[in-house]
């Protein structure tokens, strides 16, 4: 009888000993996944070649890729907001803009940035990237050639900024607007492009 | 087809009636707008009071804009050479936002000596289509405008390689034609007073 609970003891401390060092493997599993999520996970994060607390450099365009970014998006409707971190109503806008971009991306409008910022804006322009993640593509415009660049998007923008454009999924631009503006106007012309497009 | 097409011209127009703070550049060839206008201690006046015997220069400015901010010290240089050239040149601020005592203070701490008015109910920049800081217009003799846009290529001063509005004063001063007569650039979007403020007169 003796022996029964005996066994019985030995059973449950192996029995608990084995929970425990599978508790603790687990643990560490989960531990080192958590602690290297590249090695575990070789899929790209944010900023691969950078620190992780080092927001990433945004791609400077000049303007024939600008053109070719709107191309590239054909098939969908598209947003353009103009921007610069030295533009107060563009700072305040940004946050808008980009809760708009989740609102609209299920129902097929696409969007990417602009900053017009200088060579030596480029941190600030990082970091207000950093500090308001816009979940849509970020490109800071060549500086130079504003005039031409200008022109080109549109020869009815003057150059104010915040400016932002809506072209149909076709790719043509159906117009612009310029200064602050409200929630609601941006959802009112959001709306009649996304309807423009069947979308 | 012809449905979406017409929603298509439908988001057009109201894109155009939404961008309320799109203007209309005056063209090349307007008259000087005579219209009412504030000094900085609240008098009435007008631009017949701010012209020269060459010509006249007329720059949108602001205080909080660091667009135009950047351009203090060219603006000032330029005002002394075209002054004593025989030019008027007079600082408009049409900000909303900016009243007659900060453009005061704003003058005073950054050198400015050129004459600032107060554009309250934005009759000039709408007459003048203005849309950004710093944004300039120069009439000539007559008081025809020959020249509208930037004032040179490059917030960054040592990166200049066109001084448009300089050179449509050097032309307007020797008599010539204006070669480049208008011009564009980034700026700060003028803070407007809203359209129905506009409408009742303030």
């Amino acid at each position: 009888m003796a022996a029964n609970p005996d066994s019985f003891g030995k059973r449950h401390l192996a029995s608990v000993a084995g929970l425990l060092l599978a508790a603790m493997a687990s643990l560490l599993l989960v531990s080192a996944r958590a602690q290297t999520p590249v090695r575990t996970k070789p899929s790209p994060p944010a900023t691969p070649s950078k620190k992780p607390s080092q927001p990433r450099d945004i791609e400077v365009i000049e303007a024939s890729r600008y053109d070719a970014l709107v191309a590239a998006r054909r098939g969908k409707p598209l947003m353009v907001a103009f921007w610069a971190t030295w533009c107060e109503p563009c700072r305040d806008e940004f946050p808008m803009v980009a809760e708009l971009a989740r609102q609209y991306r299920e129902k097929g409008l696409t969007v990417f940035g602009v900053s017009l910022d200088e060579d030596a804006e480029a941190g600030l322009a990082r970091k207000f990237l950093a500090l308001h993640p816009a979940g849509f593509p970020n490109y800071r415009k060549k500086p130079g050639k504003e005039q031409e660049f200008i022109n080109q998007v549109s020869p009815s923008w003057s150059g104010a900024l915040p400016a932002t454009f809506f072209y149909a999924k076709d790719g043509r631009l159906l117009g612009h607007i310029e200064g602050e503006q409200t929630r609601e106007t941006f959802v009112k012309i959001i709306e009649k492009v996304l309807a423009a497009s069947g979308n | 087809m012809t449905l979406k097409r017409i929603a298509l011209i439908a988001s057009i127009a109201l894109i155009a009636t939404a961008g309320c703070a799109q203007q209309t550049p005056a063209p090349i060839g307007t008259p000087l707008p005579s219209l009412a206008l504030l000094t900085l201690t609240g008098e009435k006046t007008d631009l017949s009071h701010y012209t020269g015997k060459q010509g006249t220069v007329v720059i949108f400015v602001s205080t909080q804009c660091p667009v135009s901010n950047a351009y203090n010290e060219r603006m000032q240089e330029f005002f002394r050479a075209a002054v004593a050239r025989g030019f008027g040149v007079v600082g408009i601020n049409a900000n909303r936002n900016e009243p007659a005592e900060e453009v005061t203070r704003h003058a005073k701490e950054h050198g400015l000596t050129f004459p600032i008015l107060k554009d309250e109910d934005n009759r000039l920049a709408d007459a003048l289509g203005a849309s950004f800081t710093p944004e300039t217009y120069v009439f000539d003799r007559e008081g025809i405008l020959r020249y509208h846009g930037r004032i040179d290529d490059r917030r960054d001063v040592t990166k200049i390689s066109q001084r448009d509005l300089q050179a449509a004063v050097d032309a307007l001063a020797s008599g010539k034609t204006v070669a480049t007569s208008e011009t564009k650039a980034f700026g700060c979007t003028i803070k407007r007073v809203p359209r129905s403020d506009n409408k009742s007169g303030s």
